[in-house]
């Protein structure tokens, strides 16, 4: 087993803290190999940003992210961005709010409209829309269970633990359905 | 064993705690920021010191102040701040006071792109101080072998009384890797030669009779009277100029010998990798993160049919000229992926002027890495 999991969008959204809990989760919680990689721009804020975690269950050669089989896209600039690297057979998670325009992406990449930031904003704080996707990540993949995800969670953003814990528990549990059609 | 997701910047720190440092001087700037800030934390954890100096030069030259009282000490910078340390780095080595600094390559001339990564201090690390100083230099390609090479470069520093450079990535020490790190207390620590005679028969820390020879040092504050050279190749030797320091005509040995107590312990100091290199008709030369992207180009070609091989520099200066040469013995083309203009490719033609074997670079300044199928386009554009 090898996967390639980038989680894109802008800077400030906590793309690189994603990924951390994420390789986290993935290689201290469970027993896999990962490597954590990142791209941001030297900007705190706005500007493509995004964080990859490859995944293996043995020894990773090549550190890089090339074609993501996962893409969590949580603006449309992680679309526009990435979108032309994946391949058919891939998924992407995409914000049904932040990102409005899929053309990009071949009818043979499944996408699936999730709402992560929405989701965060009921739990309290759009900044843990990367938590949510998180949890929604782990749900739809099975790389993960919620026990799993929540313990790298609290062991790697460690602030606002409550708010955190509802968020990966509210991404977990949604129903994502592969959407219809490539036009915004 | 504890088993970790650790992030490179870090695993330098730790691989210079479990060596030994208990001293960090540092100015912090990015893709190396996160050292200074782990260091600041860990420092205090083990009984060592941090300081924060105002620049990149004090740094080091807080370093030196530290490493002769016989503390194993560290700093670590990027770009600019690499350029900035060259004359204390050149002093360093002409005192011959062990150090490591680590460098986690940023890209591009002058303050260059600071969050973008690369190789472009190859030749600055050996010519970059003034005066024909000799380098150590060595490059880790994974976020576990920055922990141990780290070690090494701690352990060579003291053994051979030298500055060590750790010459990184941004792409390396910004990635985070699972890790099973050892318990410390199991790593082997070497310590720079120290006098066993009484302090009245001491004579100083530049007493060496051979080019090979790294001598002995007191540290400060130990009783003996240490005096170490400021002003680098003036005589050395016995205080009072007598034949006591052995060699009177001191520039010119002393210079030989900075560079020749390094080269006379190659075994040591060189370190390589090699993959399938026998029967290899093409060669692929690569070192620190790119290696990866040459091994996968490698077992592409294998599985073309093209008899490729490839090999790791880890350790950069002293050049490993005698690894490049065996592993080519049958090249009839080497090609060097790296994220420069070519500035190991340059190493690669002079070890291999004596051959036929055609050298070609692949080049990234635009700090993405290289794809190993760029190193196979590149294989068949010249493979004759």
């Amino acid at each position: 087993m090898k996967s390639e999991i980038r989680i894109a969008g802008i800077g400030g959204q906590g793309l690189v803290s994603a990924s951390v809990v994420l390789a986290e989760a993935l290689g201290v919680v469970r027993d896999f190999q990962v490597v954590q990689t990142q791209f941001y721009a030297s900007n705190i804020t706005g500007g493509a940003s995004c964080g990859d975690v490859v995944v293996a269950d043995e020894n990773i050669t090549f550190p890089w992210v090339l074609e993501p089989d996962l893409l969590i896209a949580l603006a449309q600039d992680a679309v526009d961005g990435h979108g032309a690297k994946m391949r058919p057979g891939t998924t992407v998670i995409a914000d049904d709010i932040m990102v409005t325009n899929l053309s990009l992406f071949g009818e043979d990449v499944t996408v699936h409209w999730a709402p992560l930031t929405r989701t965060a904003d009921e739990v309290g704080s759009r900044r843990c829309a990367n938590i949510v996707a998180l949890g929604a990540l782990s749900q739809l993949t099975g790389l993960l269970d919620l026990a799993q995800v929540s313990k790298a969670v609290a062991s790697r953003a460690p602030g606002k633990p409550e708010t955190n814990r509802r968020a990966v528990e509210a991404g977990y549990a949604l129903q994502l359905t592969p959407a219809e059609g490539r036009a915004a | 064993m504890t088993r970790q997701l650790l992030f490179g910047n870090h695993a330098f720190c730790e691989g210079a705690i479990a060596a030994g440092v208990r001293f960090y001087a540092g100015y912090p700037i990015t893709p190396a920021t996160e050292i200074a800030e782990f260091m600041s934390r860990r420092m205090f954890e083990v009984d060592g010191t941090y300081i924060q100096m105002e620049d990149e030069l004090a740094s080091l030259n807080a370093v030196m102040g530290a490493s002769v009282t016989g503390v194993k000490s560290v700093t670590a910078s990027a770009g600019p701040g690499m350029a900035l340390i060259q004359n204390e780095l050149g002093q360093a080595v002409v005192a011959e006071i062990p150090a490591v600094v680590i460098n986690v390559g940023r890209a591009g001339p002058g303050i260059g792109n600071a969050t973008r990564s690369g190789q472009m201090e190859v030749m600055q690390a050996r010519y970059g101080p003034n005066g024909e100083c000799p380098a150590v230099a060595i490059s880790p390609a994974t976020v576990e072998e920055a922990f141990w090479l780290t070690i090494k470069a701690v352990n060579l520093s003291e053994t051979l009384r030298t500055v060590v450079i750790v010459l990184a990535e941004g792409l390396l020490g910004l990635q985070r890797a699972v890790v099973d790190l050892p318990d410390y207390s199991t790593i082997e620590q070497t310590e720079r030669p120290r006098p066993t005679m009484p302090p009245s028969e001491y004579s100083g820390a530049y007493i060496a009779n051979e080019l090979t020879d790294v001598p002995p040092v007191a540290d400060f504050g130990t009783g003996y009277k240490t005096i170490l050279n400021t002003v680098g190749i003036q005589p050395r030797g016995g205080g009072d100029g007598s034949t006591q320091g052995g060699r009177l005509e001191n520039q010119d040995f002393t210079i030989r010998r900075l560079h020749e107590k390094i080269l006379s312990r190659k075994d040591e100091v060189i370190m390589t990798e090699r993959h399938q290199t026998e029967d290899a008709e093409v060669v692929y030369i690569a070192f620190g993160t790119q290696a990866q992207s040459a091994y996968l180009a490698m077992q592409q070609a294998r599985a073309k049919s093209v008899k490729a091989g490839m090999l790791r520099l880890i350790t950069i200066w002293p050049f490993p000229e005698d690894a490049v040469r065996e592993c080519c013995a049958k090249a009839r083309l080497v090609v060097v992926p790296e994220m420069n203009l070519g500035q190991v490719r340059m190493l690669v033609v002079n070890a291999l002027a004596d051959t036929e074997a055609k050298v070609v670079g692949v080049n990234h300044v635009d700090s993405t890495y290289i794809l190993p199928e760029e190193i196979l386009a590149k294989t068949e554009e010249f493979l004759p």
